[in-house]
């Protein structure tokens, strides 16, 4: 296994907080990779890192041997890294099916090999964003509105949205939040589909049951800085970790 | 949507045919201010569907203006050519400003592109040497393909009205294509078109060049046809023109401006003789529009057909 995304030395700060403090880890190829920590520890600042939308104050985002920080999030993005958000992020006044057809056509704006024309275009878009609302057993609803949508099918449509675009590396950002127990049981079967389609996962979460079932390799960060990173069992049993969750409202499962 | 199409074709049929019924030289006269009018109106509806207010519209006409008198007056360049060049050099102006301009929004772009016009216009009027000053240019040429001249007010109005045509009809296939999908989703959710592989900057630019060439372009047919340039015709005002006829005529479809235009160009000359009333039939008009018809005229329209459907 080579390194495939690689975070080194990665730091950003905001005025005097340091919300993301000298991170350097790699993920390997197929891996699932899990980012916990207590809220404000700096988990999305490092998925923004990651994904152009902040400029680090210091360190690098290696890709596939590549120097992409400071790339823009849509250059990132057309390079096979693409998240989702915390918050639902959707085209509210669009169907589902058309949210997920239109995610396909952003990034079919940039294929060289499909300049065809705007109708064969929609074409693909309509059959690959019905296959991508099955996966994501959306497809039921997917003439609905999608500011109708209940909040975790909505938040499951920005998972679609960013599958349509054919990513390399998915990075969630707390997926399972305002799911319920089924549906976050189903987002583990998913994650599995996933990675045998060769889609790597990048996991922030709260819900410690899942990460901890699903993730090969978990980092935990506190204040920013990285403070245990390795198999769940071991994250499970590290005692800095069981002490930065002390008093706090999560729980380690 | 075949009634649409026999309505649009109906309605072009009319524009094209009505000078060979009526042969009057006043209305033709109006016909060609319209057919400009609709050129940079609609040109800036461009800009208003991307979300951005550019207040520089009237500027870029008045450069392509400049432009096409200067080529043909000063370096004896054919019409033929200084016109596409009028279009060019404003489009390559927007694609060197759009960079810088774009990347700020809402009030701040309008300042911005405010600024910008005020600069040119202040250029047109101080540049004496070039631009003739504020007592401007006089005894601009007619345009002439070809070897002959247009000097039947007839082939301005084909003109005008063809390149009103262009411009409409490239509004539509943008809006309507892929890339209409993509300048729609930016509008609606940045963060999250980015997100998904899309350059925002890059295709608000290629729009704001679009919208000048085609402003430039109306500069061109404005200046020769009327034979005389002031830099006041390129002035903050002119930009307000174009922006009203948006409103009234409704922002969200392309065809706002052009009925905008059709309704609102007539206006100063029927109110000739009421010159004070003028500004006052304006504002009311606005006031009317803004409260009762907020999507303007098309948007009103549409909310007709769709009550008429819910019946
Ligand atoms: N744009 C910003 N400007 C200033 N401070 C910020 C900004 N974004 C985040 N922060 C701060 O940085 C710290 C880390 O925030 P971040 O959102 O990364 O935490 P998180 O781990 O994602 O938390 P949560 O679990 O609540 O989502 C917090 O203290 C936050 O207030
Ligand atoms: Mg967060």
């Amino acid at each position: 296994m080579t390194g495939f995304l690689e975070l080194s030395g990665l730091s950003k700060r905001f005025r005097g907080l340091r919300a993301v403090d000298d991170v350097s880890c790699r993920m390997d190829e197929g891996e699932l990779f899990g980012i916990i920590g207590p809220n404000g520890a700096g988990k999305t600042t490092l998925f923004n890192l990651i994904t152009g939308t902040l400029r680090p104050t210091s360190g690098e985002v290696i890709f596939r041997g590549d120097r992409i920080t400071g790339l823009k999030p849509d250059a990132v993005a057309r390079r096979g890294i693409v998240r989702t958000f915390q918050a639902t992020t959707i085209f509210r006044d669009a169907s589902v099916l058309d949210n997920v057809r239109r995610a396909y056509l952003l990034r079919a704006m940039y294929q060289p090999g499909q300049l065809g024309g705007y109708r064969e275009k929609l074409r693909s878009a309509e059959t690959e964003a019905g296959e991508v609302l099955e996966l994501l057993e959306l497809h039921r609803m997917s003439g609905q509105n999608a500011r109708e949508l209940p909040y975790g099918s909505q938040k499951l449509l920005g998972v679609a949205m960013a599958l349509a675009t054919r990513p390399r590396v998915l990075l969630m950002d707390e997926p399972a939040a305002g799911l319920n127990p089924n549906e976050t049981r189903a987002l583990g079967g998913l994650f599995q589909r996933l990675r045998s389609r060769g889609i790597n996962i990048v996991l922030v979460e709260h819900d410690m049951r899942l990460v901890m079932s699903v993730c090969d390799r978990i980092l935990v960060l506190n204040y920013g800085r990285p403070i245990a990173l390795g198999r769940p069992d071991e994250i499970r049993a590290d005692p800095q970790v069981i002490e930065a969750y002390l008093g706090g409202a999560d729980e380690i499962a | 949507m075949t009634l649409r199409i026999v309505v649009m074709v109906a309605i072009a049929a009319m524009a094209i045919g009505w000078p060979f019924l009526l042969e009057n030289r006043y209305i033709t006269h109006i016909g060609v201010l319209i057919a400009i009018s609709i050129t940079t109106s609609v040109s800036l509806n461009m800009m208003l569907r991307i979300g951005q207010l550019s207040v520089a519209q009237a500027a870029f006409m008045g450069l392509g203006a400049y432009t096409s008198t200067l080529l043909v007056m000063r370096l004896g360049v054919p019409f033929l050519l200084a016109f596409p060049a009028s279009g060019l050099l404003v489009a390559a102006i927007a694609a060197a400003i759009g960079p810088i301009f774009l990347r700020v929004k809402g009030v701040y772009f309008v300042l911005l592109t405010f600024a910008f016009g005020e600069g040119i216009v202040l250029m047109f009027q101080e540049w004496v040497s070039l631009f003739g000053g504020n007592n401007g240019i006089h005894g601009i040429p007619k345009a002439s393909l070809f070897g002959t001249s247009m000097v039947s007010l007839r082939s301005y109005y084909f003109f005008a009205l063809g390149l009103a045509g262009v411009t409409l009809f490239t509004s539509i296939v943008i809006f309507r294509s892929a890339i209409g999908t993509v300048l729609d989703s930016l509008n609606e959710n940045e963060a999250l078109s980015q997100s998904l592989g899309v350059n925002p900057l890059s295709y608000r630019v290629a729009v704001f060049a679009v919208a000048g060439f085609f402003t430039g372009l109306a500069g061109s047919i404005y200046a020769h046809y009327t034979g005389f340039l002031s830099p006041d015709a390129f002035s903050f005002w002119s930009f307000v023109d174009m922006l009203v006829i948006n409103v009234i005529g409704g922002i969200g479809s392309p065809f706002g401006p052009v009925i905008g235009a059709i309704l609102l160009v007539p206006l100063p000359e029927l109110l000739r003789d009421v010159r004070q009333y003028q500004m006052l039939t304006y504002g009311l008009l606005l006031l009317t529009a803004v409260l009762f018809l907020p999507s303007g005229i098309v948007g009103g329209l549409r909310e007709l057909q769709r009550r008429w459907r819910a019946r």
